[in-house]
């Protein structure tokens, strides 16, 4: 395997992409007691639109979701149980771009990894056991129809999005997930869970080589046929509806804003444009800047007011949300400071200031196993190496920031959520 | 185990020294005990202090020094412990090992939180009232905001339900009306009170010496005032009587199950280990009785789940349910439970537990915040109980034990938010 050291991080990296096209690393974190391995495919709920073999699919909303759920099925079991036999603690999640499955453990590291592997790879997927699902994950939905903080960015995306899929939520609708049978799952396996299409990563004090050893004998050693994804025509860079308003039962007003703005390159320019747009947020209204601190001193946010860059596949925007007793007041301001900005220009002191923030934390983040996996996996699948951070922080100008932030903050390309106690003013 | 030592009178140190992470951390908790009046106090009291202090008068300077420290984050901690709650500071910082040459975070950010306790900004010897007025209304509205996430809500109303009348009833935050009774007078009162009249626990974990940890933080507590301390304690009674119920009708699509039982056994009980094994055979992971039954077999829900408070002896059942489940579901949970009683528990279930609960106990001294959780609470119950002593102890509990410690569960309050559209 390639090793790769890097000093600045005080990370060590084995990399090797498969005969099967499979993406593996191994970062190893000598000392410590706990291996977690994270094996992901590049698919989430936002991959609903496909051709495979020249075949066109149209799967209905919430696919991805239901398929995580049920891929822990196996023919001779539940890949949780076996798990959790062994004290690991397996998870999965969904996310709009990505379905990755994980285990934490500290003992039988490499059963367990096989049993990872086994199970993700390996399809089992019977009418009888999806038809039971059903009741489940109708739940899961209802608890989130019942949470204003994903609802009130659920929102946004629906009002910023005319066709592209982050406009519906990840686990689908109760209406959508009907339409779901095995044959679907079946067919989404095939597609998105192939080898080239995956990527795995492990953390923790192991042998490189056992986990290349697992991976080669487990997995299929050449590649199927990897799906083509449709995201549906181009989006224009002005938002579908302007506004999104809900009443729901929560103490104070809830609200997320966003800008749309065009989505980067493959490649290490989607790195760049996200640090970019993550350092505009801050400089614009993050806690250091002159806006948060009035915002904050008037009473108009409070300290879970956050902003920072999304991208999905296909859609970029900068957001800003959190409870505010006037969120229009809030949309305002950041409008106005954003118009402001360019004429005074970006403080350099500043600037460099919330670089060596930025670069700070993203430093310490890899103290958490979780975030190097996830990190490395949706970077790669983004065309980037994760561990090159420090590089593109060095290569930001604050010109940079400051054209991002005079096309991205404007008027024309806002939208806004607002969620609003019951019974108050609509 | 790394041993905890006295640094000043009732000022105490446990300082874990690694070179596992790149980030250091540390945490100042003043020890008090958790009543009505007081509750919202603690909790308000750190969040004006944060609003700026001499040298760095407000939130904007005080974020400028963090940034300039590569980001180091520091904030309020406020945790309920049974009865007793703490307030504080924690901080967290990358090591210098990963800075420039001659740069440093670790005595900068120690300095900092030095000035956050001792040099607060002040006009006539009272905080900024801007300061106050505007951090009580965020206290004011993070005590509604528990409204919004139902799961928790839920939980909150039973609990205030089930200890109506013990100090446990009350929410970490405390109450509205004692949140909104609080003054500049009271605040600034309660500030002298807390400095000279709490236990102060310190933890650190992180790649500097023990020695030169200590040493840096004698100086910068020297102001500390030091009088007679007061008391904190917790009690973990068992009286039941009959079983309160209680319905709330909101307008939710999904319904909460919740369900508080005493147990009489808390953290420094001999039973105390065969009670957490017994918790995780019942509600705890995938291997559950209430995840493969009430979720796995009859999809009555998303998430059943059981839980111990280790100070209070208390266990909470919760679950997230369609409202026409309401009977079914309360009756396969007690049902299960009982199957517990009965010592009706497969090799399988038994050693699966054991093993979930070692393997966690064995990564939390991989986790500094664990680390801090779980040294906060041996210092909180006067034990000092090495993690290894506690895997020791889980790993000889029998079957026999686990029946004992389910037998001790009495069910004693049932809370439902029942969903009803409006």
């Amino acid at each position: 395997m390639k090793q790769l050291i890097h000093e600045r991080l005080g990370e060590v990296c084995y990399e090797q992409k498969l005969p099967n096209g499979l993406m593996l690393r191994v970062i190893p974190k000598p000392g410590f007691a706990r291996k977690y391995a994270f094996f992901a495919t590049n698919y989430g709920s936002v991959h609903t639109n496909f051709t495979l073999n020249g075949e066109s699919f149209t799967s209905p909303e919430g696919v991805a979701h239901y398929l995580e759920h049920k891929t822990f099925d196996m023919a001779d079991g539940n890949a949780m149980q076996i798990f959790a036999q062994r004290g690991a603690s397996p998870n999965a999640f969904t996310s709009y771009s990505m379905t990755a499955y994980y285990f934490d453990c500290t003992e039988q590291f490499e059963d367990n990894l096989r049993l990872l592997l086994e199970f993700v790879s390996i399809p089992y997927y019977t009418e009888e056991s999806v038809e039971k699902e059903r009741g489940i994950i109708e739940q899961e939905i209802r608890m989130y129809e019942d949470n204003a903080e994903s609802r009130v960015y659920e929102n946004l995306f629906a009002c910023l999005y005319e066709n592209h899929p982050v406009r519906v939520p990840i686990a689908g609708t109760v209406e959508s997930i009907q339409r779901i049978t095995a044959q679907t799952l079946n067919d989404c396996h095939r597609a998105f869970y192939d080898p080239s299409n995956m990527m795995l990563c492990v953390v923790g004090d192991v042998d490189p080589e056992c986990v290349l050893k697992a991976a080669q004998e487990i997995l299929p050693s050449q590649p199927g046929c990897a799906a083509e994804k449709c995201y549906g025509a181009p989006e224009r860079l002005t938002p579908a509806r302007k506004r999104s308003e809900l009443a729901m039962e929560i103490s104070m007003p809830t609200f997320a804003v966003g800008f749309k703005c065009a989505p980067a390159a493959y490649g290490i320019e989607s790195m760049r444009q996200e640090f970019i747009g993550d350092l505009a947020s801050e400089v614009l209204m993050g806690e250091s800047s002159e806006l948060y601190q009035r915002l904050y001193e008037e009473g108009l946010i409070d300290a879970d007011f956050s902003c920072g860059y999304e991208s999905v596949p296909g859609a970029a925007m900068l957001t800003a949300g959190g409870d505010s007793r006037d969120p229009e007041a809030v949309c305002s301001a950041i409008l106005e400071q954003a118009k402001k900005l360019p004429q005074e220009g970006i403080d350099e002191a500043l600037f460099e200031r919330l670089k060596k923030s930025s670069l700070g934390r993203r430093l310490r983040d890899l103290d958490s196993f979780e975030s190097i996996c996830y990190r490395q996996c949706a970077y790669y699948f983004e065309g980037c190496d994760y561990f090159t951070f420090p590089e593109i922080y060095a290569d930001i100008r604050s010109a940079d920031v400051l054209s991002f932030l005079k096309e991205t903050v404007q008027e024309g390309r806002m939208a806004i959520s607002l969620i609003y106690p019951k019974g108050g003013a609509l | 185990m790394e041993s905890r030592i006295e640094l000043m009178p009732g000022v105490f140190l446990r300082a874990i020294q690694s070179d596992k992470f790149k980030t250091g951390c540390i945490s100042l908790n003043f020890v008090r005990p958790l009543n009505a009046r007081e509750a919202p106090l603690a909790a308000l009291l750190p969040s004006v202090l944060l609003r700026g202090t001499a040298h760095y008068p407000d939130i904007r300077s005080i974020s400028s020094f963090l940034d300039e420290r590569y980001g180091a984050s520091v904030g309020t901690l406020v945790r309920k412990k049974g009865e007793i709650l703490t307030t504080g500071f924690y901080a967290d910082f990358l090591e210098e090992e990963f800075l420039p040459e001659g740069e440093e975070t670790f005595l900068p950010v120690l300095d900092f939180l030095g000035e956050l306790l001792f040099a607060p900004r002040m006009e006539n010897n009272r905080f900024l009232p801007e300061a106050v007025e505007g951090e009580k209304r965020n206290l004011l509205d993070s005590i509604d905001w528990r409204l919004n996430d139902k799961r928790t809500y839920a939980i909150g109303q039973m609990l205030s339900t089930m200890c109506s009348g013990e100090a446990y009833g009350i929410p970490r935050l405390g109450n509205r009306a004692e949140a909104e009774a609080i003054t500049q007078e009271t605040l600034i009162d309660y500030y002298h009170h807390l400095l000279a009249h709490s236990r102060l626990e310190i933890f650190y974990l992180g790649r500097k010496n023990p020695d030169t940890v200590a040493e840096a933080l004698k100086n910068v507590l020297q102001p500390l005032p030091r009088a007679v301390l007061d008391e904190v304690g917790n009690c973990c009674d068992r009286e039941v009587g009959e079983v309160r119920q209680v319905v709330e009708n909101m307008d939710v699509t999904q319904g909460k199950l919740c369900m508080g039982l005493r147990t009489g056994i808390s953290g420094n009980d001999p039973q105390y280990p065969a009670l957490m094994l017994m918790n995780t055979i019942f509600g705890a992971g995938p291997t559950s009785k209430l995840f493969m039954n009430v979720r796995e077999k009859l999809s009555l829900c998303y998430y059943a789940s059981s839980s111990i408070d280790r100070f209070k002896g208390i266990m909470v059942i919760s679950s997230g349910i369609e409202s026409k489940n309401y009977e079914v579901t309360k009756d396969e949970i007690l049902r299960q439970l009982d199957t517990c009683v009965r010592g009706e528990i497969t090799v399988e279930e038994m050693e699966s537990a054991r093993c979930a609960i070692l393997s966690s106990l064995r990564a939390s001294l991989d986790s500094p915040g664990r680390m801090d959780e779980y040294m906060l609470g041996c210092a909180l119950t006067d034990r000092d109980l090495a993690i290894e002593e506690l895997m020791e102890q889980i790993s000889k509990v029998t079957l026999e034990q686990v029946c004992q410690a389910a037998q001790s569960l009495r069910l004693d309050t049932v809370y439902f938010l029942k969903g009803v559209s409006e």
